[in-house]
């Protein structure tokens, strides 16, 4: 059953906090600069930023390793910069340039690092849900596991985090993904990102149930709501889920209730939800909230605050020269990768 | 000094309309802050800043649709000294300026001298360069001329105050602000006022939210326009009820025939290209009321004008809960097929406010259906200044009898309301006769399918 945690108090290591800080603070700056780039036709394509959900990400993540996986949604920028693909690459991923993670042929929706295991954004709602329970077959039946009904899971999985949104939930691939990892007991953990939009579709409007971890629940997963815009909470409750799938107990599910301040995309007059409600939602901005206690703490003060923002401009702005000066792909390269090159994806 | 620009908002924008400023010259902006409200293809959008600086100048005007990356305003650094104009010349001249003596560059019969980039803003604003004066050398007509002649802020002549809705729905209509008396604040030309001045203006509300205020929350601007909507039509409908005397018939038809006829029609077909029966009633309507007199026209100046053609409204609700009727016009010219595609492209334009000039004209009678909403029977309330409405009601399962046998058919009762002034029970009688006989005969209103 659903069980729903308050904020943890107190566990904050403010080395630990700095850290957090500083990687929000690159999400927002860094996706911020996009949206102008994008304005000034500079990026092509969608582009769908994460401004707000930035603590969901850098709490997840902040549970895995370097060799477990992650499966990502169209809106996974701050996923990928936290999975370590550098700044620089992505921008010029976004750019169209050969320089890119994909060189240039994915674009914002499409990142993906194999080296890094990180398995894509991916531009279909729920697409990624079967890839992650895939992808965690594979971990089972590379350490040896059956991968099927019975399988009483197995301790020291590598994990596969799968990232989707509450509009992913109200697809058949999410009921069929969750019941057939739950059946098999994979170590999958799946990060429900609800920021409470399918698009321009409010929650209630789609669903009966607008508690998600109930819906998760109902398939045995152990699923429940987390503050997803307090990272403490984020990283607590991830950190609890994550071990307990590398311990074998079997898929979990964490519904991260946030919110995004931006419109959908670049293209979305943003009609279907009222001011008010964003400004009610923007009071609880993530970053401040750790900002703000991070002061309180006595770890951070105006010119720490100064460094970091200082620090991120620097990044951002060699991110853009990278881009700017790289190359769109040669013509002659047309054709490749169309089939895989020696078993090279 | 920074320049703000004419973002893209997505791939396929080449181009934008400036609809609103919602910062003025000496005004400081922030980055991130809302300064414009853009018209595209797909939607107005708010607009935002990437820098921060005091407004100099804002370069395009509202109403002018410039290319992506255009400049629209300038930006000096903050704190630095902005002569902002005073407020009343920012907003309108009180004592305008003498235009310019304007050189009518078609009245010797010489082509009027404009650049493409004229011509193209003049297509895009609707406006008839052989109606422009031009200001520019030798008469050349400039832009600001198209922009002046289009309604939309004038240069060197008086400029009239409107809202940006006021000025869309002019150049939708065709109507020149100059004509129109305004009702708003200061005088400012509304779309009531646009609408009133038009002969070509519905006397029906349009779907349109007006977006004179975007700073507003969108919900606060739904709900008034909604608000809006429904006092007008509360008050064409208390008008209605007030001057026409209605009366009303009402008849089960059978639809046996008819309903299998469609069924097999539309077996073979793909989704997109079925007929609901909905098309087929009003199919059924159109010859109805082109085959009967007196109940397809107006009634004007305290008489009946009956009207070629028969253009064909159809209330459709609307998301907030309100109603338009608008029109399919020479509905009598439509086969099934293509009056299915009328009806559905008139309910997707009218659901998403995006009606055409032509969809928004005076329909000449009305049908209403709410039997998808589970209604048998349906007593309408007559739109003036049509002197007629048929509504339909639900396709229900019913017992029937038929040849002495007691069977279940599937049935509709259709009702009319009609205006005693323009007709009487006996006509009103056999108009719903024709469209009850059409019914039996659904092959005769599908002349593709006949034999």
């Amino acid at each position: 059953m659903t069980v729903i945690l308050p904020a943890p108090r107190g566990s904050l290591g403010t080395g630990t906090g700095l850290l957090w800080l500083r990687d929000m603070l690159r999400i927002r700056r860094f996706e911020e600069t996009c949206a102008q780039l994008y304005s000034e036709t500079k990026i092509r394509g969608f582009l769908h930023l994460y401004i707000g959900e930035e603590a969901v990400a850098v709490g997840t993540m902040e549970a895995l390793t370097p060799d477990d996986s992650v499966v990502a949604t169209y809106r996974e920028h701050g996923q990928a910069l936290l999975r370590g693909i550098p700044m620089k690459v992505i921008l010029a991923e976004f750019y169209g340039r050969a320089e890119g993670c994909c060189r240039g042929r994915g674009g914002s929706m499409h990142l993906f690092d194999r080296t890094r295991r990180f398995f894509g954004g991916n531009g279909i709602v729920a697409a990624g849900l079967p890839v992650a329970v895939g992808l965690a077959l594979a971990e089972r039946m590379q350490s040896g596991g059956p991968g099927r009904f019975g399988d009483p899971g197995h301790v020291g999985d590598n994990v596969v985090a799968c990232y989707f949104g509450d509009g992913a939930v109200a697809e058949g691939e999410f009921h069929e993904s969750v019941n057939l990892a739950a059946l098999w007991r994979l170590p999958v953990v799946f990060f429900c990102e609800n920021n409470q939009y399918a698009m321009g579709t409010a929650l209630a409007r789609s669903h009966s149930q607008t508690n998600l971890a109930i819906k998760a629940a109902s398939y045995e997963v152990p699923a429940w709501q987390v503050d997803g815009m307090d990272v403490e909470a984020v990283a607590s409750a991830a950190a609890r889920a994550v071990e307990a799938v590398r311990n074998g107990a079997g898929p979990h599910f964490l519904e991260l209730l946030t919110y995004r301040f931006r419109a959908h995309s670049m293209y979305d007059p943003d009609r279907y939800r009222d001011k008010g409600e964003i400004e009610r939602w923007r009071a609880r901005d993530p970053i401040s909230i750790l900002a703000d206690r991070l002061r309180e703490a006595g770890a951070l003060d105006d010119a720490g605050m100064r460094g970091i923002e200082d620090d991120v401009a620097a990044e951002i702005a060699a991110a853009v020269a990278f881009a700017e000066a790289g190359q769109p792909e040669s013509v002659a390269d047309l054709t490749r990768f169309v089939t895989s090159e020696g078993g090279q994806p | 000094m920074a320049e703000f620009r004419m973002p893209s908002l997505g791939a396929d924008m080449t181009s934008g309309t400036v609809v609103e400023w919602l910062v003025k010259p000496g005004d400081e902006v922030r980055r991130g802050q809302i300064v414009a409200v853009v018209d595209t293809d797909k939607a107005a959008i708010e607009v935002e800043a990437y820098e921060e600086g005091v407004v100099t100048d804002l370069v395009v005007p509202v109403g002018a649709t410039v290319a992506v990356g255009a400049v629209l305003a300038r930006l000096a650094p903050l704190g630095a000294e902005v002569m902002a104009p005073p407020a009343a010349e920012l907003a309108l001249p009180a004592e305008p300026a003498p235009p310019a003596e304007p050189a009518l560059a078609h009245s010797d019969g010489a082509p009027a001298v404009s650049s493409p980039l004229v011509r193209r803003l003049a297509h895009q604003l609707h406006v008839d360069l052989d109606t422009v004066p031009g200001t520019g050398p030798d008469g050349a007509i400039q832009r600001a001329d198209v922009t002046a002649a289009s309604g939309g802020l004038a240069l060197g002549r008086p400029r009239v105050r409107s809202s940006p809705l006021a000025r869309r729905r002019a150049r939708e209509l065709g109507v020149l602000l100059d004509s129109v008396t305004g009702t708003g604040p200061r005088g400012a030309v509304r779309v009531a006022d646009v609408e009133r001045a038009s002969p070509r203006a519905p006397q029906a509300p349009t779907p349109i939210a007006d977006p004179a205020k975007p700073q507003q929350h969108a919900a606060t601007a739904r709900a008034e326009a909604t608000a809006r909507r429904q006092a007008a039509v509360g008050e064409l409908m208390a008008r209605s009820k007030r001057d026409i005397p209605h009366f009303y018939l009402g008849a089960d038809v059978d639809l046996a025939v008819a309903s299998a006829w469609l069924h097999s029609r539309n077996r073979d077909r793909p989704p997109a290209q079925r007929v609901l029966p909905a098309a087929l009633f009003l199919r059924a309507v159109t010859v109805a009321a082109a085959e009967v007199g007196h109940l397809n026209g107006h009634w004007v100046e305290g008489r009946f004008q009956p009207i070629d053609g028969v253009h064909l409204g159809v209330a459709v609700s609307l998301r907030d809960g309100s109603l338009v009727a608008p029109g399919i016009r020479d509905a009598q010219r439509l086969d099934l097929d293509e009056m299915m595609e009328a009806l559905r492209d008139l309910v997707v334009r009218a659901r998403s406010g995006r009606l055409t000039r032509e969809q928004m004209s005076d329909p000449s009678i009305t049908v209403t259906n709410l039997g998808d909403l589970g209604v048998d029977t349906v007593l309408p309330v007559i739109y003036p200044p049509q002197v007629a409405m048929v509504g339909f009601g639900r396709v229900a399962d019913r017992p029937w009898a038929v040849d002495g046998m007691l069977a279940v058919r599937p049935v509709v009762s259709i009702s009319l309301a009609a205006d005693h002034r323009a007709s009487d029970g006996h006509r009103a009688a056999r108009f719903l006769q024709a469209v009850a006989r059409r019914l039996q005969c659904p092959a005769e209103l599908d002349p593709r399918s006949a034999p």
